[in-house]
This record gives C-alpha cells, sequence and structure tokens, in this order.
C-alpha cells in the first residue's frame, strides 16, 4: 500500500515535458519544407503513436495493471487499426473509374498549372 | 450496488422486512435487474405484434395485390384500405427495423440478459443498477422515433442506404421519416451500449465465489460474447447514423455523392462516398446478426441439457465457437456488399471468412445433437421450441452458406431467397429459443409455470405456420421474385406464384393470431398459473437455489459455486437425485482461483 | 469444502467503475475509429483534397497551442490524483481547477478556429467547387441583400416588383405633394436615397449574373451579350479572378459600399465540402467529448474535499482518452 501511494509527482512531470517536446518536434517536423511528404507523414505518425503511448502507459497508469490491458485493449486495438485499411481497400483505392465533378476538375487545375506557370507557387 | 443490499440486509429478504419502495420505484423506474427484465420482455413482446402486424400488411399485398385489406387496412391507408406502394415500402422498412432494434436484440440482451445474468453468476444485482435502468429507459425515445418514422413514411429499408435515404427528394413524401429513423436507431444503440459495458462488467467482476470462467453456464457465455460484439461494433454504427444525421441536417456530405441528380434535382453539393454508410452500417450489423443468435445458442444449450438430462456434450468447444463466431463476425461484413460495388477482391476474402462461420456453427449444432443423443427426453413445451431452434438453425444456416458465396449470391441477392434466409435464422432459430425460454424461465420470473398445455398448442401452430410460411420463400427466390417489390406480378414470369404467395399469406396470418395464445398464456399464467417452487425443473443453474420470484438482492446468502453447471445424472450424485446444483457442497471441490 | 467465512468473489482485481470505465473507453475507441477512419478513408479516395493551408485557413500553431494545453490538463489531472492518495485534497483541488481552465482554453481556441473558416465561407455544403459554383454563390449572396434591401423599405406590398412599383408610384404621389408633413419628408428622402442605390445596384447585378451565365468575359459590353450569344461567335471567357475583380469594383463604388460590405467571396475549393463535412465533424465530436469531461471536473469540485480517488482517477482515464484522441487528430488534421 505505502508502495503504490508513494508520489509518482516526477514521474509525471518527466513525461509531460516529453510530451512537449515531442510536440514541438511535430510541429518543426511541418514547418520546414521537406518536399517528400511522406517524410513528414512517417515523422508525425511515428511520434503521435509515441505520445500516445505515454499517455496511456503512464497518465493512464496503464504500465502498473495487469493482464487484463492486454485482452481488453490488444483485440480493441487491432480491430481500432485495421477498420481504415479495410475501408480504404474499398474507398481510398476506387476500383471502379472515380469519375465525378470534382476529379474533372482537379485535373482541369492541375493541366492548367502545369501549363501556364511552371514556377508555380509552393503552395 | 453493494450499499443497497448492504442496507436491505442479504440474509433476511422476507416480506415487509424493510420498507417498501414505492410503486414507481418499484415497478417502473426500477434498479433491479429483474423488473428491467420483465419490463423489457414486455415491451418486446408488444413489439413483436406492431411488427408482426407490418409483416401482415407486407403479406397481404403480395397475396390480393391492391385489394383493400381487411381489419388493418384502416390504419394503413387512406383509400378504401387499399395499400399505396409508398406504404407498402413503409411496412417493409419498419417491419424489418422494429424486429431487428426493438424486439429480438432487446428481447435477448436486454430481457433474458437483464434476468438471468445476475441470477445465475450468483450476483445481487447488476454492476450498475441506474445505469441498467436508463439502458431501459433510452429505448422509449427510441420507440416514439420509430412510430414517428412509420406515421411520415420512413422509406429507405432497414439498412438506409444513402442516395435513397440520405436525399429528401429521393423518396418523395418521406420528408424528415429517415431523420427520425435515424434518431430512433442512434437512441436504441446508447441504449444498447449501455447494457453492454454492464453486462461485460458484471459478468467479469461479480461472479459468485467459485464462479470459474468455464463454471459458468453458456447463457453467461453467450451473453458476454454478446456484449463484447455490442460494445465494439455498436459504436460503428452510431457513428455513421449521426453522420447521416447531420448529411440531412447539417449539409455536410459524407454520404452524397458529387454529381448525382435524384428526381431532376440536384443537390448542389456532395464528394462524398455511398458505400461508406453501407461498410459502417454492417460493421455494427453484420455482428448484430450474431447478437440476435448467440444468447439464444447459449440458453437452447442450457435448456437442451436440462431437458434431456445430460451434460450439454463438449461445453468447452461450445464457448470456443462462440468466440469463433463472434470474432469472424467482425470480419464478414462485405459479403452483404457482394453486388453493391464494392472492390470484388474484397468479395473474395469476405467470401472465405463468411464460409469459415460455417465451422463454429457446425460443431454447436453437433454438439446439440450430441447432447440430446442417448438422453431422457422429455417432450414438453421447453424442449419442443429447443429441438424447432436446432432444425430451423440448420434450415437457415446451410441456406447462408448459399449466399456467402459470390457466384451464387450475385443471382439471388435481394431475391426472396434471401428472404427465406434470415427468416428462417431470425424467427425459426432465435425466436423458437426465445419461446423456449420464455416457458423455461418463466417461474423465475413470475413464481409460477405457464400452461403446458396451451404452450404446446402454440408451438405446434406456430411451428407449422413458420414452416409454410417461410419454406416456400427459398422456392420463390430461385424463380427470380425480387424483395421489397409491392407488385411482383407486375412482370408476367412471376404471375404464376400468386397462388403459392396466396398460400405463404394465409399460413401468415394463422402464425400471427397464434402469437395471441402466447400472449395470454404469458399474462394469465403469470398471476393465475400453477405455483412453482424453487426449481420446478431439476436444473443445476445458481438461479434455481433463488426464491421464485427471487426478492431484491436475490439469494438469501451469496451462493458459492462447487462445480460446473451441467452435471445431469452423474453416478455419484448424493441423494440418487438426477441433478447437482451448482452451489451443492456435497462432493463439491473450491476453485483455487478465477 | 473449505467454505471459508467470508468466501471470495470472483474477478479482476480491480474495482467495478474502473473496469466499466475501461470497457466504456473500449466503446470509444472505436466511436473515433470510425471517425478518424472516414477521415483518412474519405481523404484518401478524394484526389485534389485541400491542404494549402491558405485555402483551408487551418493554422497549425492554434493546433500545436491546442495540444499543449490538452497535455498540461491531463497532467495536472494525474497530479490531482495524486495528491488526493497522499491525502492533500486541497492542492489536488486546485489540479482539478487548473485542468478545467485548460479545458475551456482549449474550447476558446477552438471557436476562435471554427470563427475564422465561417468568416471565409468554410461551411459545409456551402463551399464552391468549381468556378461557375463560386460565382452563383457571390450572386445568391448580391440577390438576397437586394431581397432585404426592398424588403426593409417603408412601402406596401409582399413580392419584390409589387413593392418596386409602390415605391415608384409613392415617389411621384409625394413630389407632386406642396406641403408635405416632416413624416412625409422623411419618406421622400428614404425612398430617394433608395432609388439611387437601387438604380446602381440592378444593372451592376444583372451585368454580373449574366456575364456569369454565359461565362463570356467582362470585356465584352453588357448590351453586346445578347449578339454573342445568338451569333455564336468564340468570345474570350470569363475566370473567376476577372469576377471577383469586377465584384470588388462594384462592391467598391460610393454608392454601394453600405450594401455589399460584407459579401463573402469563398474561392473554389475542390472537395471543399467534403474538407468542411470531416473536419467539423471530428473535432466538433471531440470538442463534445472536452465538454462532457469539464462536467466531470464540475462534479468532482460540487463534490468537494470527501471526493473519492477513484472517482478523480476515473475522470482522468476518461479525460486522458479525450487527450489521446487530439493526439492524433493533431497531425491528421493540422500537419498532414
Amino acid at each position: 500500500m505505502t508502495d503504490s501511494h508513494a508520489s509518482h509527482g516526477r514521474t509525471y512531470l518527466m513525461i509531460f515535458v516529453i510530451l512537449c517536446c515531442l510536440t514541438v518536434v511535430s510541429v518543426i517536423a511541418d514547418e520546414v519544407k521537406v518536399a517528400d511528404r511522406s517524410v513528414v507523414l512517417a515523422i508525425v505518425a511515428a511520434i503521435a503513436m509515441a505520445k500516445a503511448t505515454c499517455v496511456v502507459l503512464y497518465f493512464m497508469h496503464l504500465k502498473f495493471e495487469r493482464g487484463w490491458k492486454y485482452l481488453l485493449l490488444g483485440p480493441t486495438l487491432l480491430l481500432a487499426a485495421s477498420v481504415p485499411f479495410a475501408l480504404a481497400a474499398d474507398l481510398a483505392f476506387h476500383y471502379y473509374a472515380n469519375d465525378v465533378p470534382q476529379q474533372r476538375e482537379f485535373e482541369r487545375l492541375e493541366a492548367a498549372s502545369t501549363s501556364s506557370d511552371h514556377v508555380a507557387a509552393p503552395h | 450496488m453493494s450499499a443497497v443490499t448492504g442496507m436491505t440486509g442479504s440474509v433476511d429478504h422476507a416480506a415487509g422486512a424493510h420498507a417498501a419502495p414505492g410503486f414507481l420505484s418499484r415497478y417502473v423506474f426500477s434498479r433491479d435487474h429483474k423488473v428491467i427484465g420483465i419490463q423489457f420482455m414486455f415491451t418486446t413482446l408488444l413489439m413483436l405484434f406492431v411488427g408482426g402486424a407490418l409483416a401482415l400488411g407486407i403479406r397481404w399485398q403480395l397475396a390480393y395485390p391492391w385489394e383493400p385489406m381487411p381489419l388493418l387496412g384502416n390504419a394503413f391507408a387512406d383509400e378504401g384500405g387499399q395499400i399505396p406502394p409508398e406504404t407498402y415500402t413503409m411496412l417493409l422498412t419498419m417491419h424489418g427495423t422494429i424486429m431487428v432494434f426493438l424486439v429480438i436484440i432487446p428481447i435477448l440482451a436486454g430481457g433474458f440478459g437483464n434476468l438471468l445474468i445476475p441470477l445465475q453468476i450468483g450476483a445481487e444485482d447488476m454492476a450498475f443498477p441506474t445505469l441498467n435502468m436508463l439502458s431501459y429507459w433510452f429505448m422509449w425515445p427510441a420507440i416514439v422515433f420509430f412510430m414517428l418514422a412509420m406515421h411520415a413514411g420512413a422509406a429507405a429499408g432497414w439498412t438506409a442506404y444513402p442516395v435513397l435515404a440520405v436525399l429528401p427528394q429521393a423518396a418523395p413524401g418521406s420528408g424528415v421519416a429517415q431523420t427520425y429513423w435515424l434518431l430512433g436507431v442512434t437512441l436504441v444503440g446508447i441504449s444498447s451500449l449501455m447494457g453492454a459495458v454492464n453486462y461485460m462488467t458484471t459478468i467479469i467482476n461479480m461472479r459468485a465465489p467459485g464462479m470459474t470462467l468455464f463454471r459458468m453456464p453458456l447463457t453467461i457465455w453467450a451473453m458476454f460474447i454478446t456484449a463484447i460484439l455490442q460494445a465494439f461494433a455498436l459504436p460503428m454504427l452510431t457513428a455513421a447514423g449521426l453522420m447521416q444525421i447531420s448529411d440531412r441536417t447539417l449539409g455536410t456530405c459524407f454520404f452524397i455523392p458529387a454529381g448525382i441528380i435524384v428526381n431532376n434535382a440536384d443537390p448542389t453539393v456532395g464528394g462524398g462516398q455511398p458505400l461508406l454508410w453501407q461498410h459502417l452500417f454492417w460493421f455494427y450489423s453484420h455482428p448484430a446478426v450474431y447478437i440476435m443468435l448467440l444468447p439464444v445458442m447459449g440458453m437452447v444449450s442450457d435448456m437442451l441439457a436440462c431437458m434431456c438430462r445430460k451434460p450439454v456434450f463438449g461445453y468447452k468447444p461450445m464457448i470456443h465457437s462462440m468466440g469463433a463466431i463472434a470474432g469472424l463476425g467482425f470480419i464478414v461484413w462485405g459479403h452483404h456488399m457482394f453486388i453493391s460495388g464494392m472492390n470484388p477482391m474484397l468479395g473474395m476474402a469476405f467470401m472465405i471468412s463468411t464460409i469459415l462461420i460455417a465451422l463454429p456453427s457446425a460443431v454447436k449444432t453437433f454438439n446439440w445433437i450430441g447432447t440430446m443423443w442417448g438422453g431422457r427426453l422429455q417432450f414438453n413445451t421447453v424442449m419442443l421450441n429447443c429441438v424447432a431452434f436446432v432444425s430451423m438453425f440448420v434450415v437457415g444456416g446451410l441456406s447462408g452458406i448459399f449466399m456467402a458465396a459470390v457466384p451464387v449470391d450475385v443471382f439471388f441477392h435481394d431475391t426472396y431467397f434471401i428472404v427465406a434466409h434470415f427468416h428462417y435464422v431470425l424467427f425459426g432459430a432465435t425466436l423458437f429459443g426465445v419461446y423456449g425460454a420464455l416457458h423455461f424461465w418463466f417461474p423465475k420470473m413470475f413464481g409460477r409455470m405457464m400452461s403446458e398445455f396451451w404452450g404446446k398448442i402454440h408451438f405446434f401452430i406456430t411451428f407449422i405456420a413458420f414452416n409454410l410460411t417461410f419454406f416456400p420463400m427459398h422456392l420463390l427466390g430461385m424463380q427470380g421474385m425480387p424483395r421489397r417489390l409491392a407488385d411482383p406480378y407486375h412482370y408476367s414470369y412471376l404471375e404464376h406464384l400468386l397462388p403459392l404467395n396466396q398460400v405463404m399469406t394465409w399460413a401468415a396470418i394463422v402464425m400471427g393470431f397464434a402469437q395471441i395464445i402466447l400472449f395470454l398464456n404469458f399474462v394469465i399464467s403469470s398471476f393465475a398459473g400453477r405455483k412453482a417452487g424453487r426449481n420446478p425443473w431439476n436444473a443445476n443453474g445458481l438461479e434455481w437455489i433463488a426464491p421464485s420470484p427471487p426478492p431484491h438482492g436475490n439469494f438469501d446468502v451469496t451462493p458459492v459455486v462447487y462445480r460446473g453447471p451441467y452435471e445431469y445424472s452423474a453416478p455419484d450424485a448424493p441423494d440418487g437425485q438426477d441433478y447437482w446444483l451448482q452451489s451443492d457442497e456435497r462432493g463439491g471441490q473450491m476453485a483455487e482461483r478465477h | 469444502m473449505t467454505a471459508a467465512a467470508h468466501p471470495v468473489r470472483m474477478g479482476l482485481p480491480i474495482p467495478n467503475s474502473k473496469l466499466g470505465m475501461w470497457l466504456f473507453l473500449g466503446t470509444e475507441i472505436m466511436l473515433f475509429t470510425a471517425f478518424i477512419g472516414t477521415f483518412i478513408v474519405l481523404r484518401l479516395g478524394s484526389r485534389g483534397w485541400p491542404t494549402d493551408p491558405h485555402v483551408t485557413h487551418i493554422n497549425v500553431w492554434a493546433g500545436a497551442i491546442n495540444t499543449f494545453i490538452l497535455l498540461f490538463s491531463s497532467y495536472l489531472v494525474v497530479v490531482a490524483h495524486d495528491k488526493l492518495l497522499q491525502n492533500k485534497p486541497s492542492a489536488a483541488r486546485l489540479a482539478i481547477i487548473g485542468a478545467l481552465v485548460c479545458g475551456l482554453a482549449f474550447l476558446g481556441i477552438k471557436s476562435v478556429e471554427y470563427r475564422g473558416k465561417f468568416d471565409h465561407g468554410i461551411i459545409p455544403g456551402r463551399i464552391p467547387e468549381n468556378e461557375s459554383q463560386a460565382m452563383e454563390n457571390v450572386l445568391r449572396q448580391v440577390d438576397a441583400r437586394m431581397e432585404r434591401l426592398v424588403a426593409s423599405l417603408p412601402v406596401e406590398g409582399d413580392k419584390r416588383d409589387v413593392r418596386l412599383t409602390a415605391v415608384d408610384q409613392e415617389l411621384l404621389d409625394l413630389k407632386a405633394k406642396s406641403e408635405p408633413t416632416p413624416a412625409e419628408v422623411i419618406q421622400l428622402k428614404t425612398l430617394e436615397s433608395f432609388k439611387t442605390t437601387w438604380d446602381a445596384l440592378l444593372p451592376a447585378y444583372l451585368n454580373l449574373r449574366d456575364h456569369a451565365r454565359d461565362k463570356i468575359s467582362f470585356t465584352v459590353p453588357f448590351a453586346e451579350l445578347e449578339n454573342v450569344r445568338a451569333s455564336q461567335t468564340s468570345a474570350p471567357p470569363l475566370s473567376f479572378s476577372e469576377f471577383v475583380d469586377e465584384f470588388e469594383k462594384v462592391r467598391q463604388s460610393d454608392a454601394l459600399k453600405g450594401v455589399l460590405g460584407n459579401v463573402v467571396v469563398t474561392q473554389p475549393i475542390v472537395y471543399g465540402n467534403l474538407f468542411a463535412s470531416t473536419y467539423f465533424f471530428v473535432t466538433g465530436f471531440h470538442a463534445i467529448h472536452v465538454i462532457v469531461g469539464l462536467l466531470l471536473f464540475l462534479i468532482i469540485l460540487a463534490w468537494g474535499p470527501g471526493c473519492s480517488a477513484l472517482f478523480v482517477e476515473n475522470c482522468g482515464l476518461y479525460w486522458h482518452f479525450v487527450d489521446v484522441v487530439w493526439i492524433f487528430l493533431f497531425p491528421l488534421i493540422y500537419i498532414l
């Protein structure tokens, strides 16, 4: 009892500082204009995972819980992570041609920007 | 919750031992799981009649198209009782909606789950009694919204596919009906979610001493797995429902495709994906099929073992196959979408996972047969209904394999073959199981027995009429008769099906009126039935050591469990009895740990 | 055999309420899976999704500050729980108040962001997705202003035409009066000033509308439009920027400044409506969860010093979950 009631204040503060640093890193990753956005994607996704893990393990005390945490969270997180993939197979990568007005407008704009001015704005 | 039992005492529950709560808090806003369970049962039985009346409307139109409908016709239409096409669409929409969302799901999880979970695991009540009460009372606004939707003419089917459902101009005259419908679904979902969290907590943490996981009756296992399915699949539907509500009212366009023209009107904005709704909807509604089946599977296992005086054949395989059904249930939703324009590669994956579900289902079926094999079968109403459950489940399960295969489904989808399939499973299996369970646990609910004579009459009429109604639907489907068509005989290739449809309709009418027998039997027996003792069936479960009906707090003393729930006809049982109560200390062994 | 005097219930070594909270959070994970999954697949499935901050008006710094605020409030909540366990209720109370203030600040920044989006016309269902829709959008607003202007006049009639005829008639009548009362003088002034505005507004509106309808550049005068259309000769096409320039000229003219001042010119955004739908829906539902968390904090504060550490822990679990959701929303919405 005495052991579990000892103050975790220092640990919590450390975790908070780490979380803030990670946030700053992800903002910097955005502000530095890397040409390849997938690098930014990888960095911020990894940072988000790391931050969520910190919060769940320490703030939500999961590090100190017993085996039930795996039974509860394992299947849930697996399901949660796989649903977007299952949906993406159908909705993000269209099997049939996605012939909608927005696509035609987008292609028109792309054609216009490449033909008219080659030195387009970076955005 | 422990505070309540602490005050009322867990030793003396004699009437008048503590101040009786007022009528309102005792029967209406009750926090007692048994009262809430019975409230759920009455409400859902009431809704069963509403849904059944809608079904009779559908059947009348199919047998006597455009002829005035007797009795119900007055309620359905303004012009001489004739059912207009929009009303026909409303009828099939609300029939499906009410039967799924307001009858089968709540009677199983809400009704029997509430009644049986604390009793069978030896708890005084649910983990969160107030949440339990709220879960029941959230159903009423849902009912009100569904009734409003019915009145306004919701007409997008119980699946509410966009674009038909999401654009008001797609179904002229329906106005806000689909918005009401969506609100109803969302509220009934919240009710189920509250129930599911409550059941899981109760089953995990409130079991009586000695009630290890593998000493729990299969009913409890089934309720537990059902609650898991509800808790983790239902939020998807809630999210999707909220998105569709906002599409209809706030101007978002999650499900409105771009550039669509409906009824010569252009909704101007769009860009969303109608298929997204189908994915999210079936992500819940396929597991919902197992939510509508697993509890009955568990209850039938309990009843069969008791009525055959034999242990359940393959107790652990039963649990594992229920787990497998639930697990697979999360990854088969796409088989509802084979002809929706889904990516064919996904179709292949979903076909394989769907056919895999046949394996655990077959394991369960053979285990039920194995349980009956060589037992001392008592053909009372409970047993008859259980056997009907198993046999109808076999028929419905086998026709399901047809639909699982993409090449076959492409032709059968949206014909009456599929209607036959799901009525065999949902009515033939689930509802017969529910009838059996009503008779079996009725003495625990009211302290009296239901009439055996009227129970058998009800069973035989229902069973014969059921098969006469639904078996011919296989034939209709193979002849190519489409679902959801107000007048199929408009097409010459379906004209010769009219006489068969008339036979089915009359069978359906007989079946509908037979349910009045059940209702009267239920109501009259509850105050005039033969008195039942604590254990009228000589069963093993913990619920049978509690008084009938159990008082607030359920048990005289907290029971201690010494063995599994199915030790019937054990040779070494004390006093030569053919049952051995789970809490019987003699020859018992305390569990080491959970 | 060993039926102990105090037989132990089966189950996990955690209280019911904490188990229930964790299971509830499991359902919440699935709820946000649906929202975030929808966001991801719709975005991946829509080529041309708006990402430019000048178009979407998404400010990464606002998101970063909000992330910091939520993290800090989460930290305060664990500190509060820690202090309660150490039997320091007043320190715990202070920490909870801090978390409450953080939550309010989060909502404040969020509402400023929403306001900014509304001001730029980023409202689901109202965003033009191509140039002709953008022009229609402007014209619709001008038309609404005209309708309001006519409706505000002190004359009889309910249709615009009827009221305009009534204005002309009344102007004639008032001018004909030799000795008008003071009220009639004011009426005359009002109507005359309206007439000046209207005579500038109507031709300007028709000019904009017909050019937009025919997609013909403003280099072709209004009077020629009919001929060009009839002869089907090729005319210079109209671009949205030219339309906006022309509209701004109208808007800046002395006669119309007061009337068209607050018309919002929204640039066409491909997939703008879907973007706005998902943005507002996902962040909106997160904000609703934040509000629920704040209510929980209020309950803790109202409960006072006797509040159980378990209750604070459960509320904390919920609040950290809200925080975790934001941790994923921040990169998804603000960075990618």
